[in-house]
C-alpha cells in the first residue's frame, strides 16, 4: 500500500487553465520524495492538494490507503513546512510548536515531552522562551520543521523551504533535513525549484513541468536515462547540449552529424537505445553533458569522438573551466565542462574529446528519448 | 511616548523632508525664510493651539470675580484650587466623568467586538457573498449623518419589535456606536494584510474558524486594535447630540451633554474647573497614545502589521 | 466535534470546484449540511455582530428616513400617509432660505479659512528637522478636545464685554470691543472661527501624512534640474497631492453643510436666526420647543439635504475627475 497516492489527479481553476494534469503517482513509506520543476509548474499545487489548502478538482489522493479529497486539513494526518516559515509571531518558539497539539487536546505532558524532543534534534533547546522575531532565518526554518516534527504525522509536506535562505546555510539545511528524515523515518514530500536539491535530497524525484508529470524515478536514473529532452534539460547544471543532428552510416558504423562535425555511435549506446537504427538516415536531437566533453589534452583521444572547436568564453570556477563554444550557428552554444588546467582560450581552436557511450538521443517532433525497450 | 520639546522629535510616517535638499539650506534666503516661517508657525501653534487650553488651566484655579475682571492676569489674589473640589463634588462633575467613562468603555466594546468579527468574515473566511456585504457597507459611509438622526430617535423610543423604549439606557448609546464602516474597513484591510501563510499553517494545525480568529489574528492586531481603541473611546467622549436624546435622566448623563445645562447655576470659576475636567483625559490620551491617534488619522499611512 | 469525513473548509481556499468530467469519483453535493460543515455557518455567526448592528441601526434608519418623510408620525397612534405635504411645508417655511443661506455662508468661510492654511502648515511642517512631534501634537491638539468643551470655552472668550477674553486681548492693540456672538454680522464669522480652530488639527495631520509619501526623487530631480522651491511645490507638491487635496475639500464640504453643534450651543441660531443652520432647523423640527414632534418635517429636510450633497458630491467628481487621475 503506497503512503500516498495521486490517481488521475487535476486541478482546474474557474477560468479552465489546468494547473495540474492527470497526475498519478504512489509514494511509498518513508521515502522522500522530490518535487521538481521551474516556476508554475504545478508541483506546489500538487502539494498543496495534498495538504488540504487546494481543493482537488479531479481525481483522488489517497494518504495510508484512505481517499481524503473530502478530509479536513486537520485530520488528514499531515504536516507542512511552508517557504515562508509561516510562525505564529506573538507566540513563543515552545508555544509555536505546542500550538498544533494542544488544539488536539493531547495531555500536556506528552506535548511537553515532544516539544522537548524536537528542540533537542534541532538545537533549539536555548530559543524556545524566544518570539520569531528574535530568530535568524536559519533558526525560524528549524522552528517551522519542528512544528511538523511534534506532530507526529503520517507525512511531512515541505514547500520550498530552503529558498528564503542564503546559500551557505542552504546546504547545510539540506543534510540537516535528509538527516533528520533518515532519523524519523517519515514519508516525505519535498517540492523545490532547485535541481540540485532534488537530485542530492531525493529517494525519488518527480519532474513536472506545465501541470504534468514528466518523470518520476531516482535521481541517478532520471539523470542518465531522461524520458524527454525537457527533463534531460532540466536535470544537470550546466544543462545539457543539444542540437539537431542526422544520423548517417559512415564506413559501416553508425555516425550522427551536426555542423561540421560528427560523432561515430558506440555500441554501447546502441544496446541501450536499439530503436536508434529506425532513425537512420533522418533526423534526430543530439544531446551531449557537458561533463562528458573533455579536453583533449587530459584524456586518450580517439578518432571519431574529438570535436575540434573555437572557444567563445571561458569562464574559470577553480575546480574547472567551462568552456562555451558554438556548433553550427549562434543558436547552438555548447558548454563542456573541463579539467581546470585546460590551455583553452577565447578565439583559439580546442579539441574536445566527446564521451561516446552517454549521447543522448531524442526525436525532433515529439522531444521523447530514443530508447526502444518497453518500459 | 509623549512629546515634549527637546526629545528627538519622532517623525509621523516614515520618509524625513524632502523638499527642501540639504544645498537649499545652506542658502540664506532659504535659510531665513523658510526657517522663518516655520519659527512663525510654531510660535503661532502654541499661542492659537496650546494658548487657549493654557488659558482654561489657568483659569480653572482663578476665583470667579478674577477671571472676569482680570481675564488675562496671572493669579492677582492667589489660585482658588477649591474650584476643582466644587465642580466635582458639589456641582456633580465627578458623576458625570464616570458616566461619560462608563459609556466610553461600552461604545468602545461594541465597537471593536463588530470590527473584528466582520472584518475577520470579511477578510479571512471571505464568503462569496463578501462583495455584497462590504458593498452595503460602504454605502453607509456615503450617506450623512442627518438622515439616521431622527428615525433612530423614533426607533429607539419604539423599537419595531419589542415593546420597551431604550430612552434612558446606556444600550442606546453603546450598540447605535457600532454601525461604524470606517472601523469595520479599517480592520479588514489590515487583515488582508496579514501573511495568508500563518492561517494555512493554523488550518493544518487544526484551528477551526473561532480558534483562529482568537487564537492566532486577534493578537496579531494590536496595532490596528489601538488606533480603532483610541477613536472610538475619542468619539464617545466628544459625543453630544445622541445622548443629548437619548439620555434624558440628568443623573445619567455624560458630561458633553451636562455642561452646557449647568452652565447657568455655576459660577465660572467653577465652571471652568469642570471644563478643564472634562477635557483631561482626552489630553492625556492624547499625549500618551499619541503615535496612534496620527497614524490613524493620516490616511493610508504605513499600517505595518 | 467535526469528524474525520467532514468536508472540506470550502472558505478558505481561493479556488471553485471545477465540475468532474465524467470520472469514477464524484464530489460530495452541497447541501445544507456541507455548508454547515464547511464552514459557512462560522462565517455567518461571524457577521452577525455587524449584520445587527448595521441593519438595526444604519439599513434600518435610511429606509425609515424615506417613509416617513411621506408620512406623519406621533408615537401615539399610528402613523399615516401624507404624500409630498412634509416637503411642501418645508420648502414653504420661511426659516429654509435662510438656514440655507447661513449653511453655505459657514461652509464657505469654513473653506476659506480652514482649507489653505493648514496646507501651507503642512508644508512647511513636513520640512522641519527637528520638533516634528511637536508641531504635529500641538496641531491636534484642538481636535482631541470634546467640542462642547471647545464650544463653551470660546462662549467665554466671545464675551462682547470690554473684559471679555477675546477683547481684552484686542484691546491691547486698540481694537474692539466686538460683539461676537451678539451681532448678526459677526456671529456666523465667530462660530466659524471656532469650528476652524477645533478642526483644522485633523487636516493638517492628513496633509502630512500625504506629504511623506511623496517620493523624494521628483524633488531631487527637481532641484538637479535647477527648479526654485516655489516651482517645486507647484509642480511637483500640489499635483501629486491632488488626490487627497480633492478628498478634504469635498469632506470638508459635506461636513460643514451638516454644522449643528456651534449654532446650537452658542447662539440656539441667534442672534435673530443669523446663526441658524440647515441642521439646527432639521433638530428644531423634531426636537425643538416650539415646533417639535414633527418628525415628518424633519425627515424630508433630511432628505433633501441628503440629496443636494450627492448631487452636489457627483457634480464635483466629475469636475474634477480630469484634475484628479486615479
Amino acid at each position: 500500500m503506497a503512503a500516498i497516492e495521486f490517481q488521475d489527479v487535476a486541478k482546474v481553476y474557474p477560468d479552465g487553465t489546468r494547473a495540474v494534469d492527470s497526475l498519478d503517482l504512489q509514494i511509498r513509506e518513508d521515502e522522500f520524495m522530490v518535487f521538481v520543476g521551474p516556476s508554475g509548474c504545478g508541483k506546489t499545487t500538487a502539494l498543496r492538494m495534498v495538504a488540504g489548502l487546494e481543493e482537488i478538482s479531479e481525481g483522488t489522493i489517497t494518504i495510508g490507503g484512505r481517499v481524503v479529497n473530502e478530509v479536513q486539513s486537520k485530520d488528514r494526518d499531515v504536516a507542512m513546512v511552508f517557504q515562508n516559515y509561516a510562525l505564529y509571531p506573538h507566540m513563543t518558539v515552545a508555544q509555536n510548536l505546542a500550538f498544533g497539539l494542544k488544539l488536539r487536546k493531547i495531555d500536556k505532558s506528552e506535548v511537553r515531552r515532544r516539544v522537548a524532543a524536537a528542540a533537542t534534534t534541532l538545537g533549539l533547546e536555548d530559543y524556545l522562551e524566544r518570539k520569531p522575531s528574535a530568530l535568524s532565518g536559519g533558526q525560524r526554518q528549524r522552528v517551522a520543521m519542528g512544528r511538523a516534527i511534534v506532530r507526529e504525522p503520517h507525512a511531512y509536506l515541505m514547500d520550498e523551504p530552503l529558498s528564503n535562505l542564503d546559500a551557505q546555510l542552504r546546504v547545510q539545511m539540506r543534510a540537516e533535513i535528509q538527516r533528520l528524515q533518515r532519523e524519523l523515518g517519515v514519508t516525505t514530500i519535498y517540492v523545490t525549484h532547485d535541481q540540485t536539491e532534488a537530485m542530492t535530497m531525493g529517494d525519488r524525484i518527480a519532474v513536472m513541468r506545465g501541470g504534468t508529470l514528466q518523470q518520476v524515478d531516482a535521481p541517478e536514473q532520471v539523470y542518465r536515462r531522461p524520458l524527454n529532452r525537457f527533463v534531460a534539460g532540466f536535470i544537470g547544471s550546466p544543462a545539457m547540449n543539444m542540437v539537431n543532428a542526422r544520423l548517417t552510416r559512415v564506413d559501416g558504423d553508425l555516425t550522427v552529424s551536426f555542423g561540421e562535425h560528427s560523432l561515430v555511435i558506440d555500441d554501447a549506446v546502441l544496446a541501450v537505445r536499439p530503436a536508434l537504427r529506425a532513425h537512420e538516415g533522418g533526423e534526430v536531437v543530439l544531446g551531449i553533458r557537458p561533463e562528458d566533453l573533455e579536453d583533449a589534452a587530459f584524456t586518450a583521444a580517439a578518432p571519431g569522438r574529438t570535436l575540434t572547436i573555437v572557444c567563445t568564453l571561458r569562464e574559470a570556477l577553480g575546480s574547472e573551466v567551462l568552456v562555451h563554444f558554438v556548433v553550427e550557428d549562434e543558436s547552438s552554444a555548447f558548454i563542456a565542462r573541463v579539467n581546470q588546467l585546460t590551455a583553452a582560450r577565447v578565439g583559439e581552436p580546442l579539441q574536445l574529446v566527446v564521451d561516446t557511450t552517454r549521447l543522448h538521443f531524442f526525436e525532433p517532433a515529439s522531444g521523447l528519448a530514443i530508447y526502444g525497450d518497453v518500459t | 511616548m509623549i512629546a515634549f520639546p527637546g526629545r528627538r522629535a519622532r517623525s509621523v510616517e516614515g520618509s524625513g523632508p524632502a523638499l527642501i535638499g540639504p544645498d537649499e539650506w545652506r542658502r540664506s534666503r532659504i535659510k531665513w525664510g523658510v526657517g522663518g516661517a516655520q519659527l512663525l508657525l510654531l510660535v503661532g501653534l502654541i499661542v492659537v493651539g496650546l494658548g487657549p487650553l493654557v488659558w482654561l488651566a489657568k483659569s480653572a484655579i482663578t476665583p470667579t470675580n478674577d477671571t472676569i475682571t482680570y481675564p488675562m492676569a496671572l493669579f492677582p489674589h492667589g489660585a482658588a484650587w477649591s474650584n476643582l473640589r466644587e465642580a466635582w463634588t458639589n456641582v456633580q462633575v465627578g458623576r458625570y466623568f464616570w458616566n461619560t467613562v462608563e459609556l466610553a468603555i461600552g461604545s468602545w466594546f461594541v465597537q471593536v467586538f463588530v470590527a473584528t468579527t466582520a472584518g475577520f468574515a470579511l477578510s479571512v473566511l471571505r464568503p462569496k457573498y463578501a462583495r455584497v456585504i462590504t458593498a452595503l457597507l460602504l454605502t453607509t459611509l456615503f450617506v450623512p449623518a442627518v438622515v439616521l438622526l431622527v428615525p433612530l430617535y423614533v426607533e429607539i423610543v419604539h423599537p419595531p419589535l419589542i415593546h420597551h423604549s431604550f430612552i434612558d439606557s446606556y444600550w442606546a448609546v453603546w450598540l447605535p456606536a457600532g454601525a461604524s464602516a470606517f472601523n469595520v474597513v479599517l480592520v479588514a484591510r489590515f487583515f488582508d494584510n496579514l501573511p495568508r501563510e500563518i492561517f494555512e499553517a493554523a488550518r493544518i494545525d487544526g484551528a477551526g474558524p473561532f480558534r483562529l480568529f482568537w487564537s492566532v489574528v486577534l493578537p496579531m492586531s494590536r496595532p490596528i486594535l489601538g488606533v480603532v481603541s483610541v477613536f472610538a473611546v475619542l468619539a464617545s467622549w466628544k459625543d453630544f447630540l445622541w445622548p443629548l436624546l437619548v439620555l434624558t435622566n440628568p443623573d445619567e448623563q455624560p458630561l458633553s451633554v451636562r455642561l452646557p445645562q449647568i452652565q447657568a447655576q455655576t459660577s465660572l470659576g467653577v465652571f471652568l474647573a469642570a471644563l478643564f475636567i472634562a477635557s483631561l483625559v482626552p489630553i492625556i490620551g492624547f499625549l500618551i497614545f499619541q503615535r496612534s491617534f496620527l497614524r490613524g488619522t493620516g490616511l493610508g499611512g504605513a499600517i505595518k502589521g | 466535534m467535526a469528524t474525520v469525513d467532514d468536508p472540506i473548509d470550502v472558505y478558505w481556499t481561493d479556488s471553485d470546484p471545477a465540475r468532474v468530467s465524467g470520472h469514477e469519483y464524484r464530489r460530495a453535493r452541497r447541501t445544507p449540511v456541507t455548508w454547515v460543515r464547511g464552514g459557512g455557518l462560522a462565517t455567518l455567526i461571524f457577521l452577525l455582530p455587524m449584520l445587527f448592528v448595521f441593519g438595526a441601526f444604519s439599513w434600518y434608519p435610511i429606509v425609515r428616513t424615506v417613509i416617513m418623510s411621506v408620512q406623519h408620525t406621533n408615537l401615539v397612534s399610528p402613523a399615516t400617509w401624507v404624500g409630498l405635504d412634509n416637503f411642501r411645508a418645508v420648502l414653504n417655511d420661511p426659516l429654509l432660505p435662510k438656514a440655507v443661506e447661513n449653511t453655505a455662508e459657514f461652509a464657505g468661510l469654513a473653506l476659506i479659512f480652514g482649507y489653505p492654511v493648514p496646507l501651507v502648515a503642512a508644508v512647511l511642517m513636513s520640512e522641519a528637522r527637528r520638533f516634528r512631534g511637536v508641531y504635529s501634537a500641538l496641531a491636534y491638539l484642538p481636535v482631541v478636545i470634546p467640542p462642547v468643551v471647545a464650544v463653551l470655552l470660546w462662549k467665554t472668550f466671545y464675551d462682547a464685554s470690554p473684559t471679555g477674553v477675546f477683547n481684552t486681548i484686542l484691546g491691547w492693540v486698540h481694537l474692539g470691543p466686538y460683539p461676537w456672538l451678539q451681532s448678526q454680522q459677526t456671529a456666523l464669522p465667530s462660530l466659524v472661527l471656532e469650528s476652524t480652530w477645533a478642526n483644522a488639527g485633523g487636516t493638517v495631520i492628513i496633509y502630512l501624512a500625504a506629504l511623506t509619501g511623496v517620493n523624494r526623487e521628483l524633488y531631487e530631480a527637481a532641484s538637479v534640474d535647477g527648479a526654485s522651491l516655489w516651482r517645486k511645490v507647484w509642480h511637483i507638491t500640489i499635483p501629486q497631492l491632488r488626490g487627497v487635496l480633492l478628498l478634504t475639500m469635498i469632506l470638508q464640504i459635506i461636513g460643514t453643510a451638516q454644522v449643528f453643534l456651534e449654532p446650537y450651543l452658542f447662539t440656539s441660531g441667534g442672534p435673530a436666526n443669523a446663526t441658524l443652520t440647515v441642521l439646527l432647523l432639521i433638530f428644531n423640527y423634531a426636537f425643538g420647543n416650539s415646533l417639535g414632534g414633527d418628525y415628518g418635517e424633519a425627515t424630508a429636510l433630511s432628505l433633501m439635504l441628503a440629496a443636494f450633497l450627492a448631487v452636489f458630491s457627483l457634480a464635483y467628481l466629475r469636475a474634477t475627475r480630469s484634475w484628479s487621475t486615479k
